[in-house]
């Protein structure tokens, strides 16, 4: 018997990086416990990042040449300690318990697991769907919303936006005023329609609606944010997302995905 | 200008890591390049150090200026799927193995392996440092570690069945 979920393999290489929430982590230990064959694969992957942070030995134990001084600093060529090594150390020292953490709880489930697959069984009616999807990040959930803006007003044939592009200067103005973006991006052989402002995370989110000479609507999210790039992709529409002078900004449309890609390469994502 | 360096915030942060840089570096770049690793190194550096610019962690920032310099030096020296030369005999016979196996690795998948498992960072951070979304980071070290695990001997490579995350 097992808990009825399936985890994807991606999330078993987030586990051994310590990439997962504590509450998903315990719950990939319980499908480890169950599952021995996907077990061993985890063991096998935290065996390889052991061997290869042994393969690279530090350069800290070396002595540090005079070639490797940076030009014009009189910096010394002895490192201490300090706190900005220390954070990223510390970093890597949680990742480590985390990974004890987990392994420990591997260990206990492996014992109970059938008691604690039986209690989840009971406890709750079993959920039809994966209990973990891909991996969601930050970034990719922007280029979703972008999506869902998309599909709520794009397809608004009586009025999809609220100030439209013909009065351009009190488009700009607006939307700087509510969303603090400076000024709609252009966009080659796109005609701007006009723009939306929507909720965001914390400040206002502008929404501009673009139609391409191919005679696709296409939307540009934006509100202020640095994530790296993401993206999404359901039911034929899809999504890019980037982060640009502290702005995150996601295309999104009905378009093919390297069309997207390079709406987004030409509005400033990097290459 | 010097002075300009000299006065930048990023300077001594960046001499921190500067250990951990290296390393990242030189196993980018490969066994039999130190040299050119740590010049690598030592450039992104300088270049992050007299950066003005303050968004964003330097140490992250030097990282992510490794990587794009060393994509710069592999595409202008033609050689993005040449192998790397052979580690050197006398170096331990475990850590020869996987060296070996990470240098003659695709690069992108290479970049990927080494920023998660060497250099510590998360997902996030890794695709911001390659440039990529965190989808294909993923995507690329499912792949470094299928082909690490195809390489042990009597363990055949698993390919087919890794999903790639769009």
């Amino acid at each position: 018997m097992t808990g009825g979920s399936r985890v994807s393999e991606a999330e078993l290489h987030a586990f051994v990086d310590g990439q997962l929430s504590d509450e998903r982590a315990l719950a990939v230990a319980v499908w480890l416990a169950e599952h021995p064959r996907d077990g061993l694969r985890v063991d096998g992957w935290r065996m390889q990042n052991d061997a290869i942070q042994r393969a690279f030995p530090a350069p800290a134990r070396e002595r540090v040449t005079l070639a490797f001084r940076a030009p014009e600093s009189d910096a010394p060529l002895t490192m201490p300690a300090t706190p900005a090594i220390e954070v990223y150390r510390a970093r890597r020292r949680r990742r480590h318990t985390l990974s004890l953490v987990a392994a420990f709880a591997a260990g206990a489930l492996a014992a109970g697991a059938m008691a604690v697959g039986a209690h989840r069984m009971t406890a709750r009616p079993a959920n039809p769907e994966p209990i973990f999807a891909d991996i969601t990040t930050a970034s990719d959930e922007f280029a979703r919303r972008a999506v869902e803006a998309w599909q709520t007003y794009a397809r608004d044939n009586g009025r999809p936006v609220e100030v439209e592009a013909r009065d351009m200067a009190a488009l700009a103005k607006w939307l700087k005023d509510r969303t603090k973006l400076e000024r709609p991006p252009a966009i080659g052989d796109a005609r701007l329609i006009g723009g939306r402002v929507l909720p965001g995370h914390g400040e206002n989110a502008a929404f501009l609606l673009y139609r391409l000479g191919s005679g696709d609507l296409v939307a540009l999210l934006a509100e202020p944010g640095a994530h790296s790039p993401g993206a999404y992709a359901a039911n034929g529409l899809a999504a890019r997302s980037w982060s640009r002078d502290g702005f995150d900004y996601a295309v999104a449309g009905a378009v093919p995905e390297r069309r997207l890609d390079s709406l987004a390469m030409e509005l400033g994502r990097p290459l | 200008m010097s002075e300009e360096r000299k006065s930048t915030p990023h300077s001594e942060a960046l001499h921190e890591g500067a250990p951990e840089l290296r390393r990242f570096a030189r196993a980018l770049v490969g066994p039999v390049s130190t040299r050119t690793a740590d010049t690598l190194a030592q450039t992104a550096t300088a270049r992050i150090a007299a950066s003005d610019r303050l968004a964003g962690d330097p140490l992250e920032r030097t990282f992510a200026e490794i990587v794009r310099l060393n994509r710069r030096r592999v595409r202008e020296r033609g050689r993005a799927s040449e192998p790397a030369e052979a580690v050197g005999a006398e170096a331990e016979r475990r850590d020869v193995s996987m060296a070996g196996q990470i240098a003659v690795m695709p690069l992108d998948e290479r970049e990927a392996l080494l920023i998660v498992a060497l250099a510590g960072y998360g997902y996030e951070a890794a695709g911001r440092i390659l440039d990529l979304p965190v989808s294909s980071v993923v995507s690329r070290l499912m792949r470094a570690r299928a082909r690490l695990d195809g390489a042990k001997p009597g363990v055949a490579p698993r390919s087919g069945h890794l999903r790639v995350v769009k």
